[in-house]
């Protein structure tokens, strides 16, 4: 045996990259949150966070998923299983919920549609996401910092990248979720006023 | 903060077949809808890059080199890995500690078995996983001691390798499977936390490169997996650190 624990720990100090902040952070920090630690799952993974505007201030949504398979490209997901908001530009917790938890009458038929297995709930692998979330996550930033909604042109571009990476039925259930995300994260492209055009799902 | 309480349960999950055979592709997600909108890189294309500052062109896939027949570390990856198992779906959290449980006490464990025991008891959900606060409840039943930490370092699981203790951690999967480096060969974070893996040894390669080897469940070669030191830390901060010793009682060290 010859290894030195202390050079071991010496380039262990040098080998963490830089940790990533803002909106960024809210995905890859997700489990270094202590409010988190006894509740988030070990195998729990946070998809990218949606912005909306409240009366005190801006909020981001993440869906919670695990992953239950992946070929080369594709990752499916079990159905998400809850969220996390956290507050803008504070990145505070906000709230976390059990989505078994909602009792909301107008929602919990609406939800459990959107929980069910199978192809609404794949997306590319992370390995190929990065480049896409890298793009999303300075994106979303700008955005929130300009003052949150940004004009539809960006909110369109946002739209597209969040389509890029999440699964379908992850976007359906964000609009039942969250009703204001839902004239601008759609399933399709907007069209030229701004509207969605024929999406019955996304109207949950 | 409200806490919308503990977490349910989906139940048993259909079996959905297998993800090659579905009529998806990543192009399906919604690009060829934009219109030109959105210029997506290829992350490996030579010149490709994006309006992030990112350039693409210098994040690169990381091989390890390690060879098993040359380890000279600490631990005992090369023995411990006739324990490693594959897991089925999202059960690193079971199966890592079934893993542990065979090797500690000398008994076969039926990882199926097992996930069972874990589900009947809360300590795991097949629409969540496990929770931390439960990693340690199944190599408990089995009559091993446990000590849970997080904000861990490096030099607690050399340690425990060098005690013969076992070493459970939470790590950020795609970092230790498709490891991506920087321009500077400084490790790509590419996600949170999202796995549990056995750490069974930590070895210097001959060109000097730290390795720590894993028993990764997740993985079809994933029996005395290398991961180099850079991109095993890069996947493991995700996790807040997070680290599970397991003893056996009766032997000489303690946790």
């Amino acid at each position: 045996m010859n290894l030195d624990l202390d050079d071991l720990a010496e380039q262990a100090a040098r080998a963490v990259p830089p940790r990533p902040v803002g909106t960024a952070g809210v995905v890859y920090d997700l489990h270094r949150r202590h409010e988190l630690r006894d509740w988030i799952t070990v195998e729990t993974v946070a998809l990218a966070p949606v912005p909306h505007r409240r009366p005190d201030g801006v909020l981001l949504t993440s869906l919670l998923v695990v992953e239950d398979d992946r070929s080369a490209e594709l990752v499916r997901y079990r159905p998400a299983w809850g969220a996390v908001v956290w507050s803008w530009p504070e990145l505070a917790i906000r709230d976390r919920l059990s989505l078994d938890q909602v009792t909301d009458p107008s929602k919990v038929e609406r939800i459990a549609r959107f929980r069910a297995p199978g192809t609404g709930w794949v997306a590319p692998v992370p390995h190929a996401a990065t480049p896409v979330l890298h793009q999303l996550f300075p994106a979303l930033d700008k955005a929130l910092e300009s003052g949150w909604p940004p004009p539809t042109e960006e909110l369109r571009r946002l739209a597209a990248l969040y389509r890029e990476v999440l699964p379908a039925d992850a976007l359906r259930l964000l609009r039942v979720l969250v009703p204001d995300v839902a004239d601008w994260l759609t399933d399709r492209v907007l069209d030229d006023n701004g509207a969605a055009g024929n999406d019955e799902a996304g109207n949950g | 903060m409200s806490d919308w309480g503990d977490l349910g349960g989906l139940g048993d999950l259909p079996d959905l077949g297998d993800l090659d055979d579905l009529d998806l592709e990543v192009g399906d997600f919604g690009v060829t809808d934009l219109d030109g909108a959105v210029d997506l890189p290829d992350p490996f294309a030579v010149g490709a890059g994006t309006d992030t500052g990112v350039d693409w062109a210098h994040y690169e896939p990381y091989e390890p080199m390690w060879l098993p027949e040359d380890f000279d570390g600490i631990g005992d990856p090369l023995g411990l890995a006739e324990h490693w198992v594959w897991q089925s779906g999202g059960t690193c959290g079971v199966v890592s500690q079934g893993m542990v449980i065979e090797s500690l006490t000398g008994h076969p464990v039926d990882q199926a078995a097992l996930t069972e025991i874990a589900e009947s008891n809360g300590w795991y959900d097949p629409a969540s996983g496990t929770r931390p606060t439960d990693m340690t409840r199944l190599l408990e039943m089995s009559g091993l001691e446990t000590a849970t930490s997080w904000d861990a370092n490096i030099v607690e699981i050399g340690a425990a390798l060098e005690r013969g203790d076992h070493a459970i951690v939470g790590v950020n999967s795609d970092a230790i499977w498709e490891p991506l480096r920087d321009s500077d060969g400084d490790p790509v974070r590419q996600g949170g936390a999202d796995h549990a893996v056995w750490v069974t040894g930590v070895d210097r390669a001959a060109d000097g490169t730290y390795y720590v080897i894993l028993n990764d469940s997740g993985q079809a070669d994933g029996a005395a997996a290398p991961v180099a030191l850079p991109d095993f830390m890069n996947a493991w901060d995700a996790s807040g650190n997070f680290l599970v010793i397991a003893h056996a009682p009766g032997e000489e060290t303690a946790i």
